[in-house]
């Protein structure tokens, strides 16, 4: 089960490589005294306390398609198929993943692991709004399943929004079914110029709260980007109604079909500049002003999305207390996302104590000896 | 259906415990006289019914949070309850525990539209939201049946549904937050208006738990603005082949309806018969499909999907040109319940969820099951996700039709489950499908579920005897019992 280590990061460790759910649970097992990071594609290694000394287990090896259903709108594979492979499966069937992943470059388990959906998020929520079911190997190194492959389904505890966003922290995901919908037909972006902060957050706000469907809402410097998306005359008519509310408010201009899709591709990266990635979670009428907390203190690159309820902050080194301080005062929360700061600054804010020892207990529920690499 | 075994030492302190509510609770909050705890007996599945030892009516987080910490210190049992709407016997008392309702907690404490959140007590009904701020237009999403009577907070135990779930999803896809207590009486704040994570979504495993990891006092919710329009489609088919091909046509052209019914022929029947809804009833299945959203694509869609049915084979296409003719299109459906509660003493109401393409092989099986049974058996269904109703016909004063119609339907979640489905779609697993629980997941797998139990309640003190299958045990037991009519709720529609 040892092999050639595919990532630049594992230059000194051998890695595992299982490729079924009993080599992996032996692997757990047998885990004593060291502590095991599951990867995909590696892709995320900048996010989170990773730790070189930690031994690797890549789940590549879980690599199968299991079952399309694109009528059932269902689709289950293993947790190691990469998110392009299943990409191009689902676009043969005008299908997609809804929630629209940050980072195209992962395997599904890790978009999974990481909950890290992008700007259609607003519309349609997140990877966990997607997640039916799974099999996985919890930190004892049983094999168990939580979910179904079906999409409505209330039997049993709903585990699967429990793993998804737990980072590799609970149990070894092999085999996950996802919800799959259609992709929508045509998509086309209104494009403002001119909008300061606070009135472009205001403005995106008033977008959603309208009948428009609005499935994108994001703001850089000066620009805000509005998406509509669907079939082509429900997209018009939305479009016209959207002006409508726009008004006079700034010029609009206009992103077709591929240059919208490649827009939003950008927003979904989130890409800003600075030592370190934040992700600034406050509510979304709040963001502006937050923003503007923050870079009074410190130099700051922003990308608004989710109508202003995410912000992608670059930041310098050091940033931490400021960002989270006024995080907090505004309602909400920061995720150190990447960069600079992640061995010494945890990835989410420290929780209130009672919630806290919850964390810690529902951890133990599913690895108790602590055999998982923490991450956060 | 057994329960766990009551303790007669804490029976004997029914007073004393009483006694000792009161020293938390406004005294009018404790009820422990057996003719005002009968109220309490029992939920909408009312097969099952058991006087709480003593019901507490808190009206603050603080209060819910004395009552927990007493209760885990004095080791009682607890029950949730919020309009004991539940068709499962999630809400059934236990003779030594304290049922714990909601119903004061009734207040909206904010509505914020511009962020398009409210803010609500748990013992809020479902419906009120909506009341709450469609003036404004908006409304909330998930829609059970019985929306008129259900509280949110029992609608986060339930994880709820609703007919159009398939495009606005169930309760878990609207909350953001939930304020939990747990057992010991600590006061955590899960999720929120903050749309981000910050570590375990502890929020979305407390959703649907059928009141087993803590008491929700607080919620907050996602509104959405009110479609423009909604327009509907009544669609006849000649076989249901053809029905379930349209369906998965309608799917296939990426195309996901507000809801997609399918009423089989003695269903569409029994209708008929009761509302007199203007159905075709020379058809073996009417599907009913509604749009929303702005009216041009609402347009759009409806000749979409005329077309899709026609090449179906449809026997009848009819859209509807108004509200009175759309509501008019649902009447019938809406009424399918109590149409078929005419047709004989006692019926069950079966929840199981099938991959759609099994439809039409479930509803052969079901068929000659019926034979075997020899009970009848008619079936609703939400055609788009998946999730059958099947109603089984019994009369409970003859013991071997009862008996027989409670292993008609252990027999008809077993076959959902056999073909790739599930156990519940939306009514949950409370004490009704608790036995049956072993048929969809191994030992490892509830092993997992009852470690999670454990971290957030470990004395198991809250709701025990729902959900799990007591000492592992899996046996055939019963559903939906409803006799003579006598169903709890008689006015609320179920469908």
């Amino acid at each position: 089960m040892a092999g050639k280590c595919g990532s630049p990061n594992c230059h000194v460790f051998d890695m595992l490589t299982p490729s079924t759910p009993a080599e992996l649970a032996d692997i757990i097992r047998s885990a004593r005294g060291t502590r095991l990071r599951l990867i995909g594609h590696d892709s995320k290694r900048g996010s989170g306390a990773v730790d070189i000394a930690d031994t690797q287990v890549a789940m590549t090896g879980f690599n199968r398609v299991i079952a399309y259903e694109p009528d059932e709108l269902v689709l289950t594979v293993e947790a190691g198929v990469s998110l392009a492979e299943i990409t191009a499966l689902l676009a043969a069937r005008n299908q997609h993943l809804a929630f629209e992943p940050h980072d195209a470059g992962a395997t599904i388990g890790g978009v999974i692991a990481s909950n890290l959906a992008g700007p259609r998020r607003i519309a349609v929520g997140a990877v966990r709004d997607h997640f039916l079911g799974f099999e996985a190997v919890n930190g004892a190194g049983v094999v168990f399943r939580g979910g179904g492959r079906v999409v409505k389904n209330v039997t049993g505890f709903d585990l699967p929004k429990l793993l998804a966003g737990s980072w590799g922290t609970l149990a070894a995901l092999t085999t996950v079914t996802l919800k799959v919908m259609p992709a929508p037909a045509l998509q086309t972006t209104l494009v403002l110029a001119g909008l300061a902060d606070a009135a472009a957050v205001a403005l995106m706000n008033a977008a959603l709260g309208s009948t428009a469907e609005v499935t994108g809402a994001a703001h850089r410097d000066g620009t805000t980007w509005l998406r509509l998306e669907g079939f082509a005359p429900s997209v018009a008519a939305r479009q016209t109604a959207l002006m409508r509310l726009i008004g006079a408010l700034a010029p609009v201009t206009f992103l077709d079909d591929g240059a919208s899709r490649a827009c939003w591709q950008q927003v979904a990266a989130g890409a800003v500049a600075g030592a370190a990635r934040w992700r600034l979670s406050v509510p979304a009428l709040q963001a502006a002003s937050a923003v503007a907390a923050i870079a009074a203190a410190l130099p700051v690159s922003v990308l608004y999305d989710w109508a202003g309820a995410l912000a992608w902050i670059g930041a310098p080194r050091g940033a931490a207390a400021t960002i989270r301080r006024v995080a907090a005062a505004h309602g909400g929360h920061a995720m150190l996302f990447d960069g600079a700061d992640t061995a010494s600054v945890p990835m989410f804010d420290p929780p209130p104590a009672a919630l806290a020892a919850l964390n810690t207990r529902v951890r133990a529920s599913f690895d108790p000896a602590g055999v998982f690499a923490r991450r956060f | 259906m057994d329960m766990p075994v009551p303790d007669p030492a804490i029976i004997a302190r029914r007073a004393a415990i009483a006694a000792g509510l009161r020293t938390l609770l406004p005294a009018a909050a404790v009820i422990d006289d057996a003719p005002s705890l009968r109220a309490f007996e029992s939920d909408a599945l009312t097969a099952y019914r058991q006087p709480p030892l003593v019901t507490v009516l808190p009206g603050s987080t603080a209060e819910v949070a004395a009552v927990l910490r007493w209760c885990t210190e004095q080791q009682l049992k607890i029950v949730p309850r919020g309009a004991g709407t539940s068709l499962s016997g999630g809400a059934l008392p236990l003779a030594d525990g304290v049922l714990l309702g909601l119903s004061r907690m009734n207040r909206i404490l904010d509505i914020d539209y511009a962020s398009r959140i409210v803010v609500a007590q748990p013992g809020v009904t479902n419906l009120a939201i909506t009341r709450a701020v469609e003036a404004r237009g908006f409304y909330y999403a998930p829609d059970p049946s019985s929306q008129i009577a259900c509280t949110i907070g029992g609608n986060i135990a339930e994880n709820s549904g609703g007919v159009h779930c398939l495009k606005y999803g169930l309760t878990t896809n609207n909350v953001l937050g939930v304020e939990l207590v747990l057992p010991g009486g600590e006061v955590v704040r899960l999720g929120g208006s903050a749309l981000g994570d910050s570590g375990y979504d502890l929020r979305g495993i407390v959703i649907g738990s059928e009141g087993l990891l803590g008491i929700v006092t607080e919620v907050t919710l996602r509104i959405l603005p009110t479609p423009e329009i909604a327009r509907a489609l009544l669609i006849g088919f000649g076989k249901l082949e053809d029905a379930a091909r349209c369906v998965a046509d309608v799917i296939a052209a990426g195309i996901i309806p507000a809801g997609m019914e399918l009423m089989d022929r003695a269903a569409v029947g029994a209708a008929e018969d009761f509302v007199h809804a203007g159905y075709p009833t020379d058809v073996a299945g009417l599907l009913i499909v509604e749009l929303d959203g702005v009216a041009a694509e609402c347009d759009h869609l409806l000749g979409e999907i005329e077309a899709i049915a026609r090449g179906n084979h449809a026997t009848s296409v009819a859209i509807s040109q108004d509200e009175a003719e759309r509501l008019r299109f649902w009447a019938g459906r809406k009424a399918a319940f109590p149409a078929v509660g005419r047709l004989a003493p006692d019926y069950f109401c079966i929840d199981g969820t099938i991959p759609r393409r099994e439809l039409v092989h479930v509803l052969t099986e079901m068929a000659a099951m019926s034979e075997r049974y020899g009970l009848a058996v008619i079936n609703v269904f939400h055609a788009g996700d998946g999730n059958l109703h099947p109603l089984i016909l019994y009369d409970s004063n003859d013991p071997a039709g009862l008996a027989g119609a409670e292993a008609f339907g252990a027999d008809i979640l077993r076959l959902c489950v056999a073909v790739g489905g599930v156990l519940t779609g939306e009514h949950g697993v409370g004490v009704e499908k608790r036995d049956l629980m072993c048929d969809m997941f191994s030992d490892a797998d509830l092993d997992q579920q009852r470690a999670v139990k454990t971290a957030f309640d470990p004395a198991h003190l809250l709701n025990p005897g729902k959900v799990f299958p007591l000492l592992h045990r899996c046996a055939e037991m019963g559903q939906v019992h409803v006799h003579g009519g006598q169903v709890r709720f008689p006015e609320l529609p179920r469908f």
